[in-house]
């Protein structure tokens, strides 16, 4: 497992794939934290929420490769045939991914030293919010990788992820609306819903084990689904 | 083709176990899921502690043997996450963990629950309250009096579900409910116009609070536990001075709050039956030389010592300063009366100096900001020569949190010493705390630039950096 996740890790960033992604979400996020200067609050809460939303496109940037390129270029069935069992090659590429994304997330801690600087933010609030954002991530990324299983173009690998983040999304929003069970059920399904108690401050357990639930199931599919592959080829 | 038939025969094969396989996964997953969102594993990291109940409220709240119920007038499922009504409901949670039933209703679905909880219509409940009901007492909060009251100048806001909702648990459970008076008549400040904080913050802790002209009662009511002047500005009239010895005088316990006064009014009725307890009302105006114990710019903005003695014991924060500004001194008289006892709450330092309204002559301090005077086993009073840390106006100004101490204490004195009650618990609201960020226009410059520009810029180039090197390998 660890080959392959060297492999993958090294691969993001001797492309420039990684580095613009990065790149721009640091942009966008730096964007956001204007605010806080211009608006003289050290509270991050709503940075948080923002960075989340930008993670509906850089996730599925970063994800969409993963796996629709091997079966493009035909390194699938190198993959599927090689001694490293499927769990581990998946789980490899998955966390190389996951890897960048911290990457990504530890670069933006320069938002909160900022604040500790000239200000006096809670920075246990801030440290709370930081594990929902990347456990939000990490859900995003099973996903991401789900995704790019089920097709051998990147692009649709990545307007899958994007439509299903964007509708998870919106999810929170219909939710409420509705009312009754039915709200209840809907926002049971919601990653960004659950996001909201860490960025208030909160560290539940329901949710942190609600994402590593999310993130495990949608790896385990994405192995069954090349494992079902392996046997249709023959 | 027989090869075919044998491929799709081991796919399906394979296919149906593959999704029996994630079926079985994701049920495990689920189970999972709800036995853990079943419990309450949860840490709150906020700093002011706001989804947290204090060890007071969890004491007062373990006593309570009856049934209670805090019903919410709305559907939760509705709520949208990081409203405030989500900062409420996860408050509410810590109560039901405590033994007390919480109830969600929506009226529009259910209109039967509020004719059931108000069958008279005196509540006016409607979607969005809170209601907190045992037996047959019933009390009703609002979302937005729970939530706090914000200042919208400086940010920050006093967050007072917790002694609402406690206050309200102890009142519906308790068979008894004294009353607190608040005199009016002598323009004083109003209960509903310039007292709601601390009228609120009284309730909480079961005393009920009501407004009383001694001028049209016969005699202070009987259900009086604590009478209160929030800084009269004219004197008591004769009849009115009768009544109101007739009360203190009878094991009465009364709070006097006299500002200093812009004007040579004398308040000759007041000085008297103050007299009676050793207790003199100065007519100055405090200013204290001491520069740590006042703002900056203004000797006048007093910030009063609480001196060390059995009264004030009881109130844990005494390291805190409370805010006393434009006060007048409060005297004890030198007539020593053996059934008597004189204690000093709150004094200045003694590089305080008082000067007189009327004349203008200069006197050297300490001085005494708040006295307190008991009659062995009977009557007891306060006197206070403020009464601005106590108005809706000082708590929601720039200084809030220091008068908030001042308003503090004021609950402990009232709470623990007037009512005898030593080991009562109080609840005061919390004050969340703005968080501010101090940068000014050129630092906001440089960090804007290097954050929105360098930074990125930096990633960005890497990247072309790593493209280039390997296009022209």
């Amino acid at each position: 497992m660890f080959s392959i996740f060297k492999k993958e890790f090294k691969s993001y960033f001797t492309s420039a794939t990684a580095y613009v992604m990065m790149g721009m979400f640091v942009l966008v996020s730096s964007i956001i934290f204007y605010i806080n200067l211009v608006s003289q609050t050290a509270d991050f809460s709503f940075n948080l929420n923002y960075m989340s939303i930008i993670l509906i496109i850089i996730i599925p940037i970063l994800t969409m490769k993963i796996l629709a390129e091997e079966r493009k270029s035909g390194t699938e069935v190198m993959l599927i045939t090689s001694p490293t069992s499927l769990t581990n090659i998946v789980v490899g590429k998955y966390l190389a991914a996951l890897s960048v994304f911290l990457i990504m997330t530890v670069i933006t801690f320069i938002y909160p030293i900022v604040l500790a600087i000239f200000g006096e933010p809670a920075m246990s609030e801030i440290i709370g919010g930081y594990i929902g954002f990347i456990l939000l991530g990490t859900s995003f990324l099973a996903f991401g990788l789900f995704a790019s299983s089920l097709t051998e173009s990147q692009i649709v690998a990545a307007i899958i992820s994007v439509v299903g983040l964007v509708l998870m999304w919106l999810l929170q929003g219909i939710a409420p609306a509705l009312g009754g069970v039915t709200a209840k059920v809907l926002s049971w399904f919601s990653l960004f819903s659950r996001t909201e108690d860490f960025y208030a401050g909160m560290l539940s357990l329901a949710p942190i084990v609600y994402y590593l639930s999310f993130s495990a199931i949608f790896v385990f599919i994405t192995i069954r689904i090349i494992e079902k592959r392996r046997w249709s080829k023959g | 083709m027989g090869k075919l038939k044998f491929m799709n025969k081991r796919s399906l094969k394979y296919g149906t176990n593959s999704i029996i396989l994630v079926v079985v996964v994701v049920a495990i997953a689920i189970v999972i899921n709800l036995l853990v969102g079943m419990g309450n594993f949860r840490m709150d990291l906020t700093a002011d502690k706001l989804y947290s109940l204090s060890d007071q409220s969890k004491d007062i709240i373990k006593k309570i043997k009856k049934e209670v119920t805090i019903y919410g007038l709305f559907d939760n499922g509705t709520i949208p996450g990081g409203s405030e009504y989500r900062e409420i409901t996860d408050l509410v949670n810590e109560y039901k963990n405590l033994g007390i039933k919480v109830k969600y209703v929506d009226p529009d679905k259910d209109p039967g629950t509020i004719t059931s909880l108000d069958p008279q219509k005196t509540l006016g409940l409607s979607k969005g309250d809170f209601v907190v009901k045992s037996g047959n007492k019933v009390k009703k909060l609002e979302a937005q009096e729970l939530y706090g009251m914000s200042n919208q100048q400086y940010g920050g806001r006093t967050y007072s579900a917790e002694p609402l909702i406690t206050g309200a648990i102890k009142f519906v459970a308790s068979d008894v409910t004294p009353v607190a008076y608040f005199v009016e008549g002598h323009n004083e400040l109003s209960l509903k116009e310039d007292l709601n904080q601390v009228s609120k913050i009284l309730q909480s802790n079961n005393l009920e609070v009501k407004s009383l002209s001694l001028l049209t009662e016969k005699s202070v009511p009987d259900d009086c536990q604590l009478l209160v002047f929030a800084s009269p500005q004219k004197d008591l009239t004769d009849e009115e001075k009768i009544k109101l010895d007739a009360y203190i005088k009878k094991n009465g316990k009364a709070i006097f709050m006299f500002d200093s006064l812009e004007s040579s009014d004398k308040l000759t009725n007041f000085e008297e039956s103050l007299n009676y307890f050793n207790i003199g009302i100065n007519y100055d105006k405090v200013k204290e030389n001491d520069s740590n114990r006042h703002l900056p710019n203004d000797d006048y903005a007093l910030i009063g010592s609480l001196e060390e003695n059995e009264i004030n014991q009881a109130f844990s924060g005494a390291n805190y300063p409370v805010f006393m500004p434009d006060s007048r001194s409060i005297s004890i008289l030198k007539n020593q009366k053996d059934w008597l006892t004189n204690t000093q709450l709150i004094t200045t330092t003694n590089k305080a100096e008082s000067t007189d309204i009327v004349g203008g002559k200069t006197n050297k301090g300490p001085f005494n900001l708040a006295v307190a005077a008991e009659i062995s086993g009977g009557s007891k009073i306060l006197v206070f020569g403020n009464s601005k840390f106590l108005s809706d106006r000082a708590l929601a100004s720039q200084y809030g949190t220091y008068f908030q101490y001042g308003t503090n204490y004021f609950l402990t004195t009232v709470v623990n010493w007037m009512q005898d009650k030593t080991n009562e618990q109080t609840i005061s609201s919390k004050i969340v705390t703005p968080k501010i960020l101090t940068v000014n226009e050129s630092q906001t410059k440089v960090l804007s630039i290097v954050l929105i520009g360098v930074v990125p810029l930096l990633i960005l180039g890497s990247g072309w950096f790593v493209w280039y090197r390997r296009r022209h390998l």
